[in-house]
């Protein structure tokens, strides 16, 4: 891929993401020029940066889109919810033909009638201005259509306007001269001068009488040049009209392959006259070229029918070759398979923070030059106390250093939220239309910063969440009214920083969730015995809905309440070290809250041992840890439990679920981290505790990986490893 | 002078008016076989292209001027070749 092929992707996935903001601004407010503007530029420079690449149906798309735009600019039409249905349509389609040009280079096929569908759409939303519709050439204009291939090729396959300009027969009295408009034709595609009748001799020819004729085809939008022709409008008629693509070879379509071209030449070779010598020593080389060719096109199939003729006549064999230089083009390249969609690696850095990295790296090299003059001095036998001061100073210079570099990496990891956020006003807007519930979003906090990865698994999540609250928590505008609250209802999103988390809220005003609903619907499900669900607080109750399979919905729609979503959205969020927190309230609102750390490349960890092995739990689950007395275990049958803040919280022993021996040292009372699985609290007897660790954790690779229960490996300071235990997978 | 007329050529240079047609068609109706220069003309008024198409004139010259080159000299080659 070129650099300018790369730099066209990247820049027109930013002019489609700015125009699709532009859209929505403009949809809310559609007397905001400035948005009319921003959706008019952006899909100016993108055209722009489409015909460069010669990609004729995005461009006729786009010029679409424009043309809708500029009919609502002069007031000719209204930015109502069906134009702005096309047009993020369209932007949309525009979206993934760009992420299919990142992989394969090329437009889908079916790109040229899906441009065509989108341009007729427009049209039509526009109010199906009779002039230009896709099939019939507008009246007047069929010379369009009798043009031969070779004069509108240039035009082929666009959007372009047609001029037809007659000018008057005294028109030199005015001081026109027409041949210099013409010239002035903005992107002119095709000027054909024609003459009103059979030329008189010349000597009856009337120099100043004007009996030329001028069509022409131009690039440029009709407005443009109804400027242009803005002196002789009784003269000149314009149309929109579509110039098909040339039947036969697609602009995109590859030329016919050098690979063709050189089989079809091996035939040829073979079928030249000469002695029998002279073609039984062309064979084998002609034989040896074919199969070289092939094996460069990776057509190893092919070579059987080749070996089959190589031993027959010569006609036979010419016949094969020819067949298979025809083969690749008859039996169209199969597609070529949908590349996995990676998630984008580019990472956008600003130069500061670089900047900052490249100073830290200087005072490293600094620092480190202090060592080789210990050690001169260690050789010459001095003072150990006094090298050890030096040691001890480097150390701790060099330290300081790398934890400021540590810091400084991760912070070029860091994103603004924004990223994740840009996609909900089209959600929210597209959802609120399609359930016919008005919706005014607030978002804030886009500028607080997270690692790339965590706001990879962010984004997924924090969709389903405002949808889920567009589509349960948001009651119809009747059912507000008769509420007592406004028909708009109030979607918040938003983010921001917590003592080293990040906070991602999304609240709604809607009709909040039932606690006693969900307590039924857990029981109804069998997930709950109905005592164990009376036993749940409120909060509790609420923190059900996270659990596979279970939602309050009673309808099951296209958008949630299929019970997948909320689960999913808690397995996110904790894969990456965080949690979920919901409040609600029946009738007021629903607050989710998605706690995530700030990056997950470091983890903190609460270390314990167990049987001599260290294991660690992320800090983010642990709520505390506790001696209980061995009075303080409750024993039912083999269920063992201990009361935290007046709750009964069940107690398991991490040897027996690391399948350990028990512990069979004298002791006084057991050390019990508590964990927050997920709303559900579990005390775990461990051995002993230990420091807080903050370690780089590396998932377990190769055989390791199929191992349950455990979330990766880490190296702690002393060399020791650690290894960081997922509970959920072990409870 | 936009135009030349020099014995038997007619040399069309810069930009060429409509001053310029009724010399230029009493010129071609002069000359037993004009021979015509565009190659240093930048543009051409209609009204002179109405003379030169209707003279039906072979271009010894073509004009370098791409608008002209591109798009005037077929209508001009056109006539000529099939006569008018």
């Amino acid at each position: 891929m070129s650099a300018l092929f790369e730099q066209f992707v990247l820049e027109s996935r930013e002019l489609l993401e700015a125009a699709g903001a532009a859209l929505l601004r403009l949809e809310r407010d559609p007397t905001e020029t400035a948005a009319v503007n921003d959706l008019f530029r952006a899909l100016h420079t993108l055209k722009g940066a489409t015909a460069l690449f010669d990609m004729a149906p995005f461009t006729r798309m786009v010029h679409a889109g424009e043309d809708a735009l500029m009919a609502v600019r002069d007031g000719r039409a209204v930015m109502n919810g069906d134009l702005a249905d096309r047009l993020l349509d369209l932007l949309d389609i525009g979206t993934a033909w760009i992420d299919g040009l990142e992989h394969s280079q090329s437009l889908p096929d079916d790109a040229d009638t899906r441009a065509r569908a989108q341009e007729a759409g427009l049209r039509a939303a526009l109010g199906g201005s009779a002039e230009s519709m896709d099939g019939g050439t507008p009246a007047g204009f069929t010379w369009v259509d009798e043009l031969p291939e070779a004069e509108r090729a240039k035009a082929a396959g666009r959007t372009v306007t047609a001029i037809a300009y007659d000018p008057a027969e005294d028109c030199f009295f005015a001081g026109d001269d027409p041949l210099d408009l013409c010239r002035r034709i903005p992107d002119l595609l095709l000027l054909r001068v024609e003459t009103a009748g059979a030329w008189p001799t010349l000597t009856d020819l009337d120099p100043y009488r004007c009996a030329l004729r001028f069509r022409a085809l131009s690039g440029a939008p009709k407005d443009e040049l109804t400027r242009l022709f803005r002196s002789v409008p009784d003269q000149v008629s314009l149309a929109t009209v579509a110039i098909p693509a040339p039947s036969a070879p697609v602009p995109l379509a590859a030329p016919p392959s050098l690979a063709t071209a050189m089989l079809r030449e091996q035939a040829r070779i073979l079928g030249l006259p000469g002695s029998d010598a002279e073609t039984a020593a062309r064979r084998p080389a002609v034989l040896r070229a074919v199969r070289n060719i092939l094996a460069a096109e990776g057509r190893n199939a092919d070579a059987p029918p080749l070996d089959r003729a190589a031993d027959g006549p010569a006609d036979a064999l010419i016949r094969c070759i020819e067949s298979l230089a025809d083969g690749p083009a008859a039996a169209a390249p199969a597609a070529p398979a949908a590349p996995p969609l990676q998630a984008r690696r580019t990472l956008r850095v600003d130069a500061e923070r670089m900047d900052r990295l490249m100073t830290l790296v200087g005072e490293l090299v600094v620092a480190k030059g202090s060592l080789p003059y210990l050690a001169r001095e260690a050789q010459q036998g001095r003072n150990a106390d006094a090298l050890a001061q030096g040691i001890k100073e480097a150390n701790g210079r060099i330290d300081s250093i790398v934890g400021d570099l540590q810091d400084a990496v991760l912070r070029l990891r860091l994103l603004p939220l924004s990223r994740v956020f840009d996609p909900l006003p089209r959600l929210v807007r597209d959802t609120a239309r399609r359930l016919g519930k008005p919706v005014e979003l607030h978002l804030s906090g886009g500028e607080t910063e997270a690692d790339k990865d965590i706001l990879d698994i962010l984004g997924e999540p924090l969709l389903h969440l405002v949808r889920n609250a567009l589509d349960h928590g948001v009651e119809t505008p009747e059912r507000r009214r008769a509420a007592g609250k406004p028909d708009v209802a109030t979607l918040r999103v938003h983010a921001f920083q917590d003592s080293g988390g990040v906070v991602v809220e999304v609240s709604d005003d809607g009709a909040g969730i039932d606690a006693a609903a969900v307590r039924r619907k857990a029981v109804a499900q069998g997930a709950l015995s109905a005592e164990q669900a009376a036993a749940l607080s409120d909060t509790e109750a609420l923190r059900l809905i996270l659990l596979p399979g279970l939602s309050t919905s009673d309808s099951v729609s296209d958008l949630s309440g299929r019970g997948v979503g909320m689960d999913a959205v808690r397995g996110a969020v904790e894969q990456a070290g965080g949690r979920v927190e919901i409040a609600s309230a029946p009738g007021v609102g629903t607050r989710f809250r998605l706690v995530l750390p700030l990056t997950m490349m470091v983890t903190r960890l609460v270390t314990v041992e167990t049987a001599g092995a260290l294991y660690g739990f992320p800090v983010t689950l642990v709520t505390g840890m506790q001696r209980f007395p061995h009075g303080a275990i409750r024993r039912m049958k083999h269920a063992e439990s201990v009361v935290v803040q007046d709750t009964v919280v069940p107690l398991l022993r991490l040897r027996r679920l690391l399948n350990l021996p028990e512990d069979e040292r004298e002791r006084s009372g057991e050390s019990v981290l508590l964990v927050d699985l997920g709303g559900q609290p579990v005390a775990l007897v461990v051995d002993a505790f230990r420091e807080r660790a903050e370690v780089v954790l590396k998932p377990m690779t190769g055989l390791l990986a199929r191992l349950r229960g455990y979330a990766g490996t880490a190296v702690l300071g002393d060399g020791s490893l650690l290894l960081a235990l997922n509970l959920r997978e072990l409870v | 002078m936009p135009i030349r007329f020099e014995d038997r050529t007619a040399r069309f240079e810069g930009a060429c008016t409509v001053d310029e047609a009724i010399p230029l068609a009493e010129w071609l109706c002069a000359v037993e076989e004009p021979r015509l220069d565009l190659g240093g003309c930048t543009a051409l008024h209609t009204a002179l292209l109405q003379v030169l198409l209707a003279a039906g004139r072979p271009v010894a010259v073509p004009p370098e001027d791409a608008f002209l080159k591109g798009w005037v000299m077929p209508a001009l080659l056109g006539p000529a070749l099939a006569g008018p």
